[in-house]
């Protein structure tokens, strides 16, 4: 079955989901979320849709990327 | 879950049907009829109506239905003057941080200033640059610089008012991460700065510098509007909020300022109790017995504040007790710093020398530290003394501040009072 993320759904609460999320959102470049103490306070309003347009990174990366990793995002 | 998602249809739906119902008054504005005719079916069709939802319909009016911009334009004036009594009317602020003067309020105003200035004036003359780097253009990135450099106030707000609330609840991490970036923003302008006072003829290097200024500070703009704010909204109190407006003075703002002061809606402003509980006017009575005479809490805390220095106590465990509160303070202090370790009220750049410093106070190797730095027109001399007891125990450090250039300065002698 596939796992499911919003683009608009908190980091945190994606990670508290599937833990490997966060390994994942690291490997794209958004470093800052391994940092101590990140995930539990900014990633409770940090969504993936901000974190595109924070760091400009290309949406389908950010899908295919997590896509191999057996993840589809949903609007 | 599914009732909040039906809710979202809903009101979706009225959103659309009241454009529908706005886009034919706006036709029939077009196609001639008056001001008066149309102002009462507005008023019964549109129950409230937000900015948002206007530039929503004049957008569908644009690409919908094919209507040119210059005619948008052209009603525009006789739409708002339908539209604003409306707007202001039922468009009530939110929430309390949307009201002017609110520390949140102020943080967007001066982030609108911000934006004008790097995504339209330093914008525009970096591209001139690259065109022609003669030193009329030169001059206006200099200016343009100068005048950012004023986000210094706005990111200090940031640093030693905020950060410490957000302290209080045990957020650390994104407060230093962000205070580290904050600093390389204002060692960035600095640096392009005084590229541009010495060019040497490098157009590339300069493009570079002052793009990455742009995307820096465009970045932090949306990481305090998307993250730090709604973080902090959700954690500090109105009585906090309240405090932050309060002692924002003191750091100063940056290229705007609050129009006027925020007074939150409520019964009875505590106004008194907070001033009680914190301000001076809350000094307790009494006196206090020293070796050397008895003087009163207020004698004492005059004269504290009338010494030509500034003083920064900070106790055994590192946190800051007490700051003098003179005429003229050389680094600012806010009261949000009282009871903050003296860690997380240093730069993170610096905060190692800090650290060796009372490292080796507290293991009795020093116990005292100078230091001399000319900043502007002062010449700021900064010592250092290790607090022990008669046991030679440590019981914190004393941050002794001065402008010594005018002491400097001093030549041959004076014996008569002036005039």
């Amino acid at each position: 079955m596939d796992k499911i993320l919003q683009w608009d759904e908190p980091i945190f609460n994606l990670v508290n989901r599937y833990p490997e999320v966060k390994d994942i959102m690291v490997e794209l470049g958004f470093h800052d979320i391994a940092k101590p103490g990140m995930l539990q306070t900014a990633g409770r309003f940090m969504t993936l849709s901000k974190g595109i347009a924070l760091k400009k990174v290309d949406m389908e990366t950010v899908q295919r990327t997590f896509l191999q990793h057996g993840f589809t995002i949903q609007k | 879950m599914s009732e909040l998602i039906n809710n979202r249809e809903h009101t979706a739906q009225e959103l659309t049907e009241r454009q529908q119902t706005l886009k034919e008054i706006i036709k029939e504005l077009h196609a001639g009829k008056s001001v008066d005719e149309v102002k009462a079916r507005f008023a019964v069709a549109v129950g409230g109506v937000s900015v948002a939802e206007i530039s929503a319909m004049e957008h569908a009016l644009m690409t919908e239905e094919g209507i040119p911009v210059s005619e948008v334009q052209r009603l525009c004036s006789v739409h708002t003057s339908i539209f604003k009594g409306s707007i202001e009317d039922i468009h009530r602020p939110s929430g309390p941080e949307e009201q002017p003067g609110h520390p949140v309020h102020t943080f967007k105003l001066e982030n609108r200033e911000i934006e004008q200035l790097v995504n339209f004036k330093l914008s525009l003359h970096a591209d001139q640059f690259q065109k022609d780097d003669s030193p009329k253009i030169i001059y206006k990135l200099l200016e343009d610089l100068s005048l950012l450099l004023d986000l210094d106030k706005h990111y200090s707000r940031k640093e030693n008012l905020v950060f410490p609330y957000l302290e209080r609840y045990g957020i650390f991490g994104p407060t230093k991460v962000m205070w580290g970036v904050d600093d390389s923003i204002r060692a960035a302008i600095k640096e392009a700065k005084s590229l541009l006072t010495e060019y040497n003829g490098d157009r590339e290097q300069i493009g570079k510098a002052l793009a990455h200024i742009m995307s820096e500070v465009n970045e932090m703009i949306f990481k305090e509007e998307n993250i730090l704010l709604p973080m902090a909204l959700s954690k500090l109190t109105e009585d906090e909020w309240l405090k932050i407006a309060r002692e924002s003075e003191e750091i100063g703002f940056c290229l705007t300022a609050p129009e006027r002061e925020w007074i939150p809606e409520r019964a009875e402003e505590p106004a008194e109790a907070l001033e009680q509980t914190e301000g001076t006017s809350g000094t307790p009575q009494g006196f206090v017995r020293f070796e050397t005479g008895i003087v009163s809490v207020q004698q004492l805390e005059l004269l504290l504040n009338h010494l030509p220095v500034d003083l920064t106590f900070i106790d055994e465990n590192d946190i800051v007790r007490y700051f003098s509160h003179g005429k003229e303070r050389i680094f600012a202090r806010t009261k949000a710093v009282i009871g903050r370790t003296v860690q997380n009220c240093h730069p993170p750049q610096s905060m190692h020398v800090v650290e060796k410093l009372l490292e080796d106070f507290k293991a009795g190797r020093k116990d005292a530290e100078d230091f001399w730095i000319p900043i502007k027109d002062k010449f700021v001399y900064i010592r250092y003394f290790a607090i022990r007891d008669a046991e030679d125990r440590y019981l914190g450090t004393l941050e002794f501040t001065q402008n010594i250039a005018p002491i400097r300065a001093l030549e041959g002698q004076k014996r008569i009072l002036s005039e």
